[in-house]
């Protein structure tokens, strides 16, 4: 009984080494293979344009407020048009931690977060983003928002009843 | 639910060292003086039954007088039952008698709380630093301690 | 600058040969130290576990500072561990490096208090910071490919090592 055991015992971790050896290897091949991200992954962020190519960012410091690390700065500035932007946005990503609260901050949809996370760098200094540094030519995850042909159009007539106007967004949906 | 008998039991025996009795949701909360709290702590260890000191901690109530509070929180193993005693440290002599004597386990409570509240106990065994580095200079917990350290300007505000 | 060339070895083609080997050897085989502060160890732990692999880079995990050439720090930093840091780094034979990983070992992060570093770079020179709360395990793997560059970029690393002149660090 006893030696009986013993051989189960010397045996077993090897069917169990030779199996584990049959399987595929789990092993993503970083460099060469990178892995999608998920939908919602917070990664770096990037400050996003209207789809008539305007920043979409209005300088009101929501983000900056959000920022549970103080990490967002800028300035706000005035166009000849009376509409405000970001004279210089500045971001540190050495002390950014990722939270997307700045993205939830937003009134206008302009800072969002993106799938990026190869952000490493020798000097600290250049992981200190400026505003050109940030700037993406698209809508980001929300290509066909723009906060000043939305903004109080749903006081006048019913939300999504316009013909510009996309459906209203459903809240109990997760996706983004 | 409320231990009453202990606290009638306190205040027959220390009349005038008792200042205050306070239940609140079902818990009670002693205000004793300050010099008596070993006798105090004595009486409710042998005669009451508090047999376990559950936690020792500091308050800084800046702006009010007394400043500091060292509460603690006492616990009867037999009946289950739980009681607060309080007591107010002035911030010109902050010490307190230390009850390691009456409870052992207040040995480390009470050295946190001098290494973060600067509330120093008299006749403690071993009143070293716990917390912070043996060489720091500071109570940090204090109201008036900087939070981001001395050497630096005083935190301003969140928005620029 | 003459002085300057006298340190070195020059620039012919054997030296240069030479150096790209030691650099080569230096880099594909980094070796950090296990030394994990908060919770980006957790997450370095898992760039050496299975799926992200560190062992296919050459970077396997040292267990005493004077085997390892790489010291990862993963966490915060108090001020209070900073004198075990810097015994730690200091073990370490020559040529050390040094990555910050996640923000608070690179600027203080959230905890920008009385009793935390702001930034690991204050005391101890570092070669790479990875951003991240933590970061991931590839931003981890991004900042040691990152490292393995510079150390190919060093010029006489094969004269230091024969206790000529010293090694040209590029910035």
């Amino acid at each position: 009984m006893s030696l009986w055991r013993d051989i189960k015992g010397t045996l077993q971790p090897f069917w169990v080494t030779l199996c584990n050896m049959m399987r595929r290897p789990v092993t993503v091949q970083y460099p060469e293979q990178k892995q999608q991200m998920a939908q919602r992954y917070r990664g770096r962020l990037m400050l996003t344009r209207d789809p008539e190519g305007h920043e979409r960012c209005v300088a009101c410091h929501l983000c900056s407020a959000a920022c549970p690390v103080d990490c967002i700065s800028m300035q706000a500035a005035e166009g000849d048009d009376g509409r405000r932007h970001a004279a210089w946005f500045r971001i540190n990503f050495t002390r950014c931690i990722f939270c997307g609260l700045c993205t939830e901050a937003c009134p206008t949809l302009a800072i969002q977060v993106t799938g990026e996370f190869e952000l490493a760098g020798r000097d600290p200094l250049k992981l200190v983003w400026e505003k050109d540094d940030l700037l993406v030519d698209h809508g980001g995850h929300t290509p066909d928002y723009n906060f000043y042909r939305q903004s109080g159009v749903g006081v006048a007539a019913p939300r999504g009843g316009l013909p510009t106007e996309t459906a209203p967004v459903d809240p109990k949906d997760l996706m983004p | 639910m409320c231990d009453q008998a202990s606290v009638e039991k306190l205040k027959a025996k220390f009349s005038s060292a008792v200042l205050d009795v306070i239940e609140f949701r079902g818990e009670l909360t002693v205000m004793v003086e300050k010099g008596r709290i070993v006798e105090i702590g004595t009486f409710l260890r042998d005669e009451c039954g508090y047999d376990f000191l559950c936690d020792l901690c500091g308050v800084d109530y800046m702006g009010q007088q007394p400043r500091f509070m060292v509460v603690y929180n006492l616990y009867n193993i037999t009946t289950k039952q739980r009681l607060r005693v309080k007591v107010g440290v002035d911030e010109q002599s902050a010490s307190v008698d230390t009850v390691s004597g009456i409870w052992s386990t207040a040995n480390w409570p009470e050295r946190e709380c001098w290494d973060l509240m600067g509330i120093s106990f008299n006749n403690h065994p071993d009143l070293r630093r716990i917390l912070m580095a043996a060489d720091w200079e500071g109570h940090p917990l204090r109201k008036d301690y900087p939070v981001q350290g001395p050497d630096r300007e005083p935190y301003q505000s969140r928005l620029s | 600058m003459g002085v300057e060339q006298n340190q070195t070895l020059g620039n012919g083609f054997i030296t240069t040969s030479l150096d790209k080997l030691v650099n080569w050897s230096r880099a594909k085989s980094l070796w950090p130290m296990t030394f994990g502060l908060a919770c980006c160890a957790i997450e370095m732990m898992a760039t050496g576990a299975a799926r992200f692999d560190l062992d296919r880079m050459g970077v396997l995990f040292r267990a005493s500072p004077r085997q390892s050439d790489v010291i990862i720090i993963a966490g915060t930093v108090t001020k209070k561990m900073m004198p075990v840091i810097k015994t730690v780094y200091e073990q370490m034979p020559e040529p050390k490096y040094v990555i910050a990983m996640g923000a608070c070992a690179s600027s203080g992060g959230v905890f920008d208090t009385y009793s935390v570093v702001q930034g690991i770079d204050q005391e101890l020179p570092v070669d790479v910071y990875i951003p991240g709360c933590p970061p991931r395990p590839e931003g981890l793997l991004y900042g040691l490919m990152k490292l393995q560059e510079k150390i190919m970029q060093e010029r006489n690393t094969f004269g230091a090592a024969i206790g000529f002149g010293e090694v040209v660090k590029d910035a």
